[in-house]
């Protein structure tokens, strides 16, 4: 009896299964041999270096910019490079290529003397230290100023503090104004349990290794699961290299200043101030209400570090007529960074700031 | 993005029911009042530890005449506090003379860009 023919399509598959395993063990062994990927290369220029404070200027990528230059403020949690990732991955890239002239609020590990640091220093004078460097450096009176997570809610104090100041628009991302609504943290800084004196009062600075494990612990499946994706698309050299790139700047977070850890534990995990308009910084009650700029929040659907229902009430307290809120498919990460941002928030963010930087 | 022709895409599909299940299991078991608890306490534990280690090793640092850390740490942070303190004369300076604060050398775009026309 004859055999019967082999199934074409069978043996396609099993040709594909035996390359990519075969890929897997030589790209594995090039994985763990070859350097981590370059990460925040677009050119730019320190303008200033305070301690844990660094401004970045960015050289311009067009021929002609617009008058309105935006000043980012990084979350204090992590590395700005998250905004600037390869070459055709950056966000701060694409705003040089779109005409925007481009600085940057990053930050380094707080030193040990640098543990009193308080939201006060952070909004009342490195925001306002670096705003006026920027006008300086552009002759510009106005600056539109983009926080994204905790450098939103240092940029949604500052203007309500200074709400004639010379920021002409505020755009935030992913900005936390209701902190019940992040049931993870809320649980693990329980006042009854949590002793946030002691911590502060025994390390200076909170460690990166607690920041890291508290966002890692979000999602505690998420690590173990990446592995596995990680080996099966080791064939690919774009994963490995997306992969690799969020993946170094995940686990890269930074200590934070033990005073402003303790007072945003106090202040806004426990008292909720924000929310409430009872945050007092400098003497001065902190009323949302009072931005009057053209404000825009950009949220994302499935944000996992800040819940949307801790971003959401934002837009309604801000006192601006011209407010926006928009809410994009994607996480905490992919909202800024990756094919998901390339398509989704970088237009959006370009077409919303065109008209408001002549 | 998977191949749908690929065998492996069971498994892939496995994976991710996984990675939910446990993510919402888990993440509900460590809201929990015990879990904190448990954790705080292990974290005090631990911080305690942390001081009396302190504690020790500064008391055999000064018998053996050696800067701690934080000896060390404080002169380095005088050495910075130097630095920032000229860096804000410097800047009191630029502000006070109405001089150009020092800057590469590089061509300025024109701040005259417009929208494009919309189509």
């Amino acid at each position: 009896m004859a055999a019967a023919p082999p199934n074409p399509q069978l043996l396609e598959q099993v040709r594909g299964l035996v390359d990519r395993t075969l890929q897997r063990n030589i790209k594995g062994l090039e994985y763990f041999a070859s350097p981590a990927p370059a990460l925040g290369a677009t050119p730019k220029d320190v303008l200033l270096t305070r301690g844990t404070l660094n401004l970045y200027h960015y050289r311009p990528l067009a021929d002609e910019i617009y008058r309105v230059p935006i000043l980012l403020v990084m979350a204090t949690t992590n590395r700005g490079y998250i905004l600037d990732m390869a070459p055709g991955q950056s966000f701060v890239e694409f705003l040089l290529r779109q005409g925007y002239d481009v600085f940057m609020m990053d930050w380094s590990p707080p030193r040990a003397d640098e543990k009193h640091l308080r939201i006060e220093d952070y909004v009342l004078d490195f925001i306002p230290e670096c705003l006026e460097r920027v006008r300086t450096v552009t002759g510009e009176p106005d600056v539109t100023l983009v926080g994204y997570c905790f450098g939103g809610v240092l940029s949604t104090i500052y203007t309500a503090l200074h709400a004639d100041g010379p920021v002409k628009n505020l755009v935030t991302f992913t900005t936390p104004v209701d902190f019940t609504q992040m049931p993870m943290f809320q649980a693990w800084s329980d006042p009854r349990y949590f002793d946030v004196d002691r911590l502060v009062d025994t390390l200076g600075n909170v460690p990166p290794d607690l920041i890291f494990a508290s966002f890692d612990m979000l999602r505690p499946a998420q690590r173990i699961a990446g592995n596995i994706r990680l080996w099966d698309h080791m064939w690919n050299d774009e994963f490995v290299k997306s992969y690799r790139m969020f993946d170094r700047w995940a686990t890269d977070a930074l200590p934070l200043a033990g005073e402003y850890f303790r007072q945003t534990t106090k202040e806004l995990m426990w008292k909720n101030g924000l929310l409430h308009r009872s945050l007092q910084i400098g003497g001065r009650t902190v009323d949302i209400g009072a931005i009057a700029m053209p404000f825009l929040h950009v949220v994302a659907e499935h944000d996992h570090i800040i819940p949307y229902g801790a971003s959401k009430p934002l837009v309604q307290m801000v006192g601006s007529t011209d407010k926006e809120e928009v809410v994009l498919k994607g996480g905490h990460i992919s909202l800024v960074a990756g094919g998901n941002a390339i398509k989704r928030l970088w237009p959006r963010l370009d077409l919303w700031l065109q008209e408001r930087s002549l | 993005m998977a191949d749908a022709k690929d065998p492996a895409d069971f498994f892939r599909d496995m994976l991710g029911q996984w990675e939910r299940a446990s993510n919402e299991i888990v993440g509900k078991m460590l809201q929990t009042s015990e879990f904190s608890r448990g954790m705080n306490n292990a974290t005090t534990v631990s911080l305690k530890l942390q001081q009396a280690m302190h504690e020790q090793m500064t008391r055999f640092l000064a018998a053996a005449n050696m800067p701690s850390r934080e000896e060390v740490a404080s002169l380095g942070a005088g050495m910075r506090a130097l630095d920032e303190r000229l860096a804000r004369i410097e800047a009191m300076l630029i502000a006070a003379t109405g001089a150009k604060p020092a800057a590469p050398d590089r061509p300025r775009p024109p701040r005259t860009r417009k929208p494009a026309p919309k189509a």
